[in-house]
């Protein structure tokens, strides 16, 4: 039997091919890790938001169209207000971020549903 | 049609068959396919097999046996499989296909055993064009010595489901033309990167270092929605593919 190569990690020998030659267990463990992903139901005026850039100037509401901000992720998000929106309660939480309903205060006040990305993966 | 409008339409149908398949679960399909002789159902059975044969043929050599004899017990054993008559004996109406198809296969082999010569000789059949001489390289690769035939069959179905919704994912980034992106993201699969690797991946993907997270775990979110998806057809109903995940993945 020819000796594959092992896994830098966990040991276990690796693939020629299949997997793009990543570790079957390292890539099977790192599905456990993450948490599943979160599915928010789209209903009555809220509007999916995507909050993850820099400029807050540049967040702007169109058709339910996805902007982005930047946020320091410190500490509890519910009632801090990030560009018009303040933040309500969170609703869930999925491996790329967390989703919140927030109110969106101009030009119109509704609710609005929140998707803060996370910039470092767990 | 213009051309891209035709290709959206079939890829739309392709979607749509392939999501089809993967909400039907395997003991809706085996039933399909015995009590209502479906053939779509048993074509959905024989793709089933097809995909994780390699488990069953990974347990026979382990159990010691020879290529030649593996070979030839995972194609009788299909065959009778795909003739329905093990479906007849299993408790169709809950359990994973996983837990099934390794229990049907201890039943054969049992059976096997009491079967008389001139009955053996009769089960040189080929159902299934399946690709020994690959499938054998990869036991000798992947197969640890200190792993049992169980432990063989376990680690070879999870590698196949993994294999799978990998393939699909490829396949995905192809369709639209980021086949070079699929190759830089992949790797982010099996560990999450640091800092200094997000900041090489914006360089070579020409976008901002900020916007590499979101990306990469976005690419990690549809792998595992592509994992589950594969996973839930092996199980008797939605709750279940949590639990198979934890054990296939472990």
């Amino acid at each position: 039997m020819k000796d594959a190569p092992l896994c830098p990690r966990c040991g276990a020998r690796l693939p020629t091919t299949a997997l793009g030659g990543l570790c079957p267990r390292c890539v099977g463990r790192s599905l456990l890790g993450a948490e599943p992903a979160v599915q928010v139901p789209a209903r009555g005026e809220k509007e999916n938001v995507e909050v993850q850039g820099s400029d807050p100037e540049s967040l702007s509401l169109g058709d339910g169209t996805k902007t982005s901000l930047a946020v320091d992720l410190v500490g509890e998000m519910v009632g801090q207000k990030i560009g018009r929106y303040k933040i309500l309660e969170k609703v869930g939480e999925g491996g790329c971020g967390v989703v919140y309903v927030a109110e969106q205060t101009e030009p119109v006040r509704r609710r609005v549903a929140l998707k803060v990305i996370k910039l470092i993966l767990p | 049609l213009p051309p891209q409008i035709n290709n959206a339409v079939t890829h739309n149908a392709q979607q749509h068959r392939s999501e089809e398949f993967t909400q039907t679960h395997w003991t809706q399909v085996a039933l399909a396919a015995m009590e209502d002789g479906s053939e779509v159902a048993r074509q959905a059975l024989e793709r089933l097999c097809t995909r994780y044969w390699p488990a069953i043929y990974g347990y026979l050599r382990r159990q010691g046996r020879l290529p030649a004899e593996a070979e030839d017990l995972t194609q009788a054993f299909l065959a009778e499989l795909l003739a329905t008559k093990a479906f007849s004996r299993a408790d169709r109406s809950k359990g994973r296909f996983r837990n099934f198809l390794l229990g049907s296969l201890r039943r054969f082999l049992a059976d096997e055993q009491r079967r008389s010569g001139a009955e053996k000789r009769g089960r040189n059949k080929v159902v299934l064009a399946l690709d020994f001489a690959e499938v054998e390289r990869q036991y000798l690769e992947e197969a640890e010595p200190a792993l049992g035939p169980d432990e063989v069959f376990d680690r070879r179905w999870a590698a196949t489901v993994l294999e799978a919704a990998f393939t699909e994912l490829e396949t995905e980034f192809a369709r639209d033309g980021k086949t070079a992106r699929f190759a830089e993201l992949r790797r982010f699969l099996s560990e999450p990167g640091t800092e200094s690797d997000y900041a090489a991946l914006a360089g070579r993907l020409g976008i901002s270092p900020q916007s590499v997270p979101p990306v990469v775990c976005r690419f990690r979110e549809r792998y595992r929605e592509l994992v589950r998806r594969t996973v839930l057809v092996t199980v008797a109903d939605v709750e279940e593919v949590d639990s198979e995940f934890q054990e296939l993945f472990r």
